[in-house]
């Protein structure tokens, strides 16, 4: 069938007709509105114009498992400039400047860096000091483009520190808005960088409001406009989160002069009640927005203070990781619990030569005098037998080389070295038995993060049943009171008999309470501890020192993780801290 | 084509018209970038007169290619661009995929595949001088892909300008009006569908029409199947839509008030171009354009600053230009001998027109606010490039319209 008419001549006149209709209708309202309204649209304009003022949310809270205040808000005034006046009059800039106490270079790289028209307001100093505003009060006039306002800051009352846990908010950054500018967020606004307040900013943020004020040409405001209603700011929700303030500020004083992580959590419910990175940084300062100075420092520091080493450090896990290979080597049936190893303080490869750790040897050891001892040459040879598929399968099968997912961000995974990996790092011939020896115990590409250690004592401590881990326990709209609790998963691992945990958790017993055990330091008078302990070689310097455990033997109800970096050896430091906090939290009932 | 036939000296009221409205839009840019003490590059002003340099080496370039060349690798370019616009997907930033970053430059590959889906529909028009059905579903298939593509990003505004693209063409291919009609009785029913009554409603208008018109049972019961299928994909659409497009599209039916200030883009622009009267307020001196009154107004509200700075006499100005370029363009496409090539000029005035109505008409109020830019005017490189090809190839095509 065609569907063509006549020629092309009614189809040409159609389309033109139909442009120059719509065209017509085009010219005729922009004379409506430019030569017969104009008078009314130009009076609007040169009297008052309307101006959109975002007004900010309030943060939410964040509470401890017992309701205490660990973040919450005070009001601070912040300075802002437009930049067109500052920018109109040089004499105009240098009393500002001098007034402000900041060199106009300082103030147009903040500028710059807040980006935006020459009318839209920056913000140039946040939290600012009585003294500042009193100055600015007394020179209002002299002093164009300049106004204050008062806008919340985060404040700290529970005199603990938990820095990289709740991490820190902060004005929106120029890379930040260009991905965000789709979800509604504008230049100025408040966004969480580091921590809790990071990966829970949706729910901390709230919902900007906006007050419609008019202006005159000038810029000054000269009234409410009644045309358009304010919308009031939605206040963020609150966070509850699992940690236990006093039992922080405990671990927080244990570690303050160590350099290196600590995580104690209820193995039962994958709660984190306490996470201790060190060394940290204050974050009362972060309310005014850091200098350039300080921000420097803090990334220069060869300490590395803004590392969250709970669960970004990636360290060689020593000795710790013989559980593992405990683990599979029961299940893959390559010994049992009652055959022996004969250490002699030494173990040839060919012609290579691996120590143990005592020089003398240990003699015949089995399985659970092997963990107790922590005898290097009883794990060498096992971790020949087992080979390295097997050692990592049940690795991975634990957690290792992935992430756990506790909603903290940007989380490290380590590295799980497996066939695949050692032949595309080394070349399929470059590396060899002595590469699973030194994996055996612990050595070699194998990176950890303390997290993931923890969640191994808690998957040993339940005999399988992990929960995830988690430090946010519930969201509480601040309005309606309506609580949203953080789902928490379970899992089984299903590959791991009882039996295995059984000797795994009679090993770790012994590693604490018998005689020879490299844990003592960590005993608990009437509490069965179990624990072990790793000393991990680095090239830092003085080996790492690890203690990972829990407790009580029967029924479980915390397990934890202490390392510290070049600590020396794991039965010494990292033991002895591991006690401190498990003596503290028995004999306070913490725990019961 | 025949190589003897009589050569047209190059279309300078085309070139001319158009350089003309983009001097028009570098000096609104101008006007928006003062103030501002960053190095002229970075700004938007400094950024366009670069975008319009290598522009002009674009249609020197498309004037020299000749028109068969450009026949052949017709198809060749149409995929090229489908398959940029599958690339957005998994390079461009998240949540909106409409930007390739090519360093300096964030290339929207949509402003290119107006451009090939133009020349493949021209391509495939031309071969044959009847139109039946099965030419009208080819044509159809040709640009839904991009449009599926486009909405996928999401960038409604600049899918529904292939749409336009599309029913220019088809008049232009000589569809009877009334047949026409008929074909756009589905999207209609996919506009409806949005809402159930409305849809019900239009349903029960189309079959008393049908019956009216005394059409053919078998086209009705097609057209109707097609009507219930689009109409049912609207609320599925619908729930696909970013909230604040669905906040527009309420907003500018009068559904819903103003709870995040979107309305205030309008007000605004109407304010800027009313009190610019009939002379203006003179260059520099919009105080809604220099206050920063404005959002996007270097993009989708170029017009109200020239609206407000230059007056009445300013808007008629630039617009009678674009009246006077779309003249020219489509005598090109009346009197060019070449199917292919009468079929370009006809589709490259069915683009720059509709973008121009569109954003004129939110710029007034009188449409919703799409994000689409005015041709020539408008900040951004993609849509500028694209701009000045199409002219570059109806300048091309209107230099050899006497051959065949």
């Amino acid at each position: 069938m065609a569907l063509q008419d006549t020629g092309r001549e009614r189809q040409a006149r159609f389309l033109r007709n139909g442009f120059l209709f719509l065209f017509f209708i085009l010219i005729l309202r922009f004379f409506q509105m430019q030569v017969l309204s104009g008078s009314v649209y130009k009076e609007r304009s040169d009297q008052n114009s309307v101006r959109q003022i975002p007004i900010l949310a309030s943060r939410g809270l964040i509470l401890d498992r017992k309701g205490q205040v660990l973040v919450e808000n005070r009001p601070s005034y912040s300075l802002f400039l437009v930049p067109f006046d500052f920018r109109k009059n040089r004499t105009d800039a240098v009393t500002i400047s001098s007034l402000l106490g900041l060199s106009v270079e300082e103030m147009e790289t903040r500028i710059e860096e807040t980006g935006g028209g020459p009318f839209t307001p920056v913000r140039i100093i946040r939290d600012m000091d009585f003294e500042t505003l009193s100055k600015v009060e007394e020179n209002r006039f002299d002093l164009p483009g300049v106004f204050y306002q008062v806008e919340l800051v985060r404040t700290y009352p529970s005199g603990i520190r938990a820095t990289h846990v709740l991490g820190y908010p902060g004005e929106i950054s120029g890379s930040e808005l260009e991905s965000l500018k789709d979800r509604g967020f504008s230049r100025g606004d408040i966004v969480g960088k580091s921590g809790l307040e990071k990966r829970y900013d949706a729910a901390l943020r709230g919902e900007r409001g906006y007050k419609y004020v008019e202006v005159d040409v000038q810029g000054r405001e000269v009234g409410n406009f009644n045309g358009q209603r304010d919308i009031l700011p939605v206040p963020g929700k609150n966070l509850t989160t699992t940690l236990d303030a006093e039992l922080q500020g405990q671990v927080e004083m244990l570690m303050d002069t160590w350099r290196g992580a600590a995580i104690v959590m209820d193995p039962r419910n994958g709660e984190i009640l306490a996470m201790v990175s060190t060394p940290d940084y204050n974050l009362e300062p972060f309310a005014k927005g850091l200098t350039q100075n300080t921000w420097e420092q803090l990334t220069n520091d060869p300490d590395k203070p803004l590392l969250n080493r709970a669960i970004q450090a990636q360290l060689p896990p020593g000795s710790t990781y013989k559980l593992i290979l405990t683990i599979a080597a029961l299940e893959e049936n390559v010994i049992t619990p009652e055959e022996e190893i004969y250490c002699g303080g030494h173990f040839w490869l060919g012609d290579r030569m691996f120590d143990c750790w005592q020089p003398g040897g240990h003699g015949n050891v089995d399985l659970l005098n092997a963990l107790k001892e922590s005898c290097n040459v009883f794990f060498y040879n096992l971790g020949l037998k087992t080979g390295i598929d097997r050692w990592a399968r049940y690795g991975r099968e634990l957690g290792f080389g992935s992430a756990t997912e506790i909603d903290l961000p940007d989380e490290k995974q380590g590295i799980l070295p497996n066939r695949r990996y050692l032949d595309i790092k080394y070349s399929k011939q470059g590396w060899g038995k002595g590469m699973v020896v030194n994996l055996s115990v612990g050595q070699g590409d194998l990176l950890v993060t303390p997290i993931q250690m923890v969640r191994l004592a808690s998957a040993i401590a339940m005999e399988g049943h992990v929960a995830t881990l988690h430090v946010v326990r519930s969201v509480q709209e601040p309005l309606s009171g309506a609580w949203g609790e953080n789902a928490v998963r379970h899992h089984s691992l299903e590959a791991i008999s009882p039996k295995t945990y059984g000797v795994l958790k009679e090993g770790m017993h012994r590693v604490v309470n018998a005689s020879g055990g490299t844990g003592r330091a960590a005993q608990v008078s009437q509490i069965a501890v179990c624990g072990k302990t790793g000393t991990a070689q680095n090239p830092q310097g003085e080996p790492h020192s690890w203690f990972l455990g829990f407790a009580p033997y029967k029924d479980p109800m915390v397990a934890l993780v202490v390392v510290v970096e070049n600590g020396g050896s794991g039965g010494g430091l990292a033991a002895s801290i591991a006690g401190h906090i498990l003596r503290w939290m028995f004999r306070q009932g913490v725990v019961s | 084509m025949k190589e003897n036939a009589k050569a047209v000296a190059i279309d300078y009221p085309i070139l001319g018209s158009a350089f003309l409205l983009i001097l028009a839009g570098l000096t609104c840019l101008y006007s928006i970038s003062t103030g501002s003490e960053r190095s002229l590059f970075q700004t938007g002003f400094g950024r366009q007169v670069v975008w319009f340099f290598l522009g002009t080496g674009l249609i020197v370039a498309v004037l020299a290619i000749p028109l068969q060349w450009i026949f052949r690798g017709v198809y060749f370019f149409y995929g090229l661009s489908l398959v940029l616009l599958v690339l957005v997907f998994f390079i461009g930033k998240e949540k909106i995929h409409r930007w390739i970053n090519v360093g300096i430059f964030h290339f929207q590959p949509s402003e290119l595949a107006k451009i090939a889906t133009l020349l493949a529909l021209a391509r495939f028009f031309s071969k044959e001088k009847i139109l039946g059905w099965k030419r009208l579903l080819g044509t159809l298939g040709l640009v839904m892909v991009p449009i599926i593509l486009i909405i996928k990003e999401p960038d409604i505004g600049t899918a529904t300008v292939f749409f336009a693209l599309w029913v220019g063409m088809l008049i232009w291919a000589g569809m009877s009006i009334k047949i026409a009609l008929w074909v756009l009785v589905p999207f209609l029913a996919f506009v409806s569908g949005f809402h159930p009554v409305s849809f019900i409603g239009f349903m029960i208008v189309v079959v008393v029409l049908f019956v009216l018109t005394k059409q053919k049972w078998w086209v009705g019961l097609g057209v109707g199947a097609l009507c219930v299928c689009l109409g049912r994909m609207a609320p599925i659409i619908w729930s696909t839509l970013a909230s604040y497009q669905q906040q527009r599209i309420l907003i500018f039916l009068g559904m819903k008030s103003d709870p995040h200030g979107a309305a205030y883009q309008i007000i605004q622009s109407k304010v800027a171009i009313g009190s610019g009267g009939i002379l203006g307020k003179g260059f520099l001196n919009g105080s809604q354009t220099q206050l920063r009154f404005l959002p996007e107004q270097h993009t989708d509200f170029v017009l109200s600053v020239l609206g407000e700075e230059f007056g009445f006499i300013g808007i008629a100005l630039v617009m009678s230009t674009f009246l006077f370029l779309f003249s020219r363009i489509f005598r090109v496409a009346k009197t060019a001998r070449y199917p292919f090539a009468s079929f370009i000029a006809a589709g490259s005035v069915s683009i720059l027109a509709f973008q121009f109505l569109v954003n004129s008409g939110m710029t007034v109020g009188l449409f919703p606010v799409t994000g689409l830019p005015i041709p020539f005017l408008s900040y951004g490189g993609s849509s500028l490039f694209m701009a000045m090809v199409l002219v570059g190839l109806t300048v091309n095509v209107s230099s050899h319209r006497y051959e065949y």
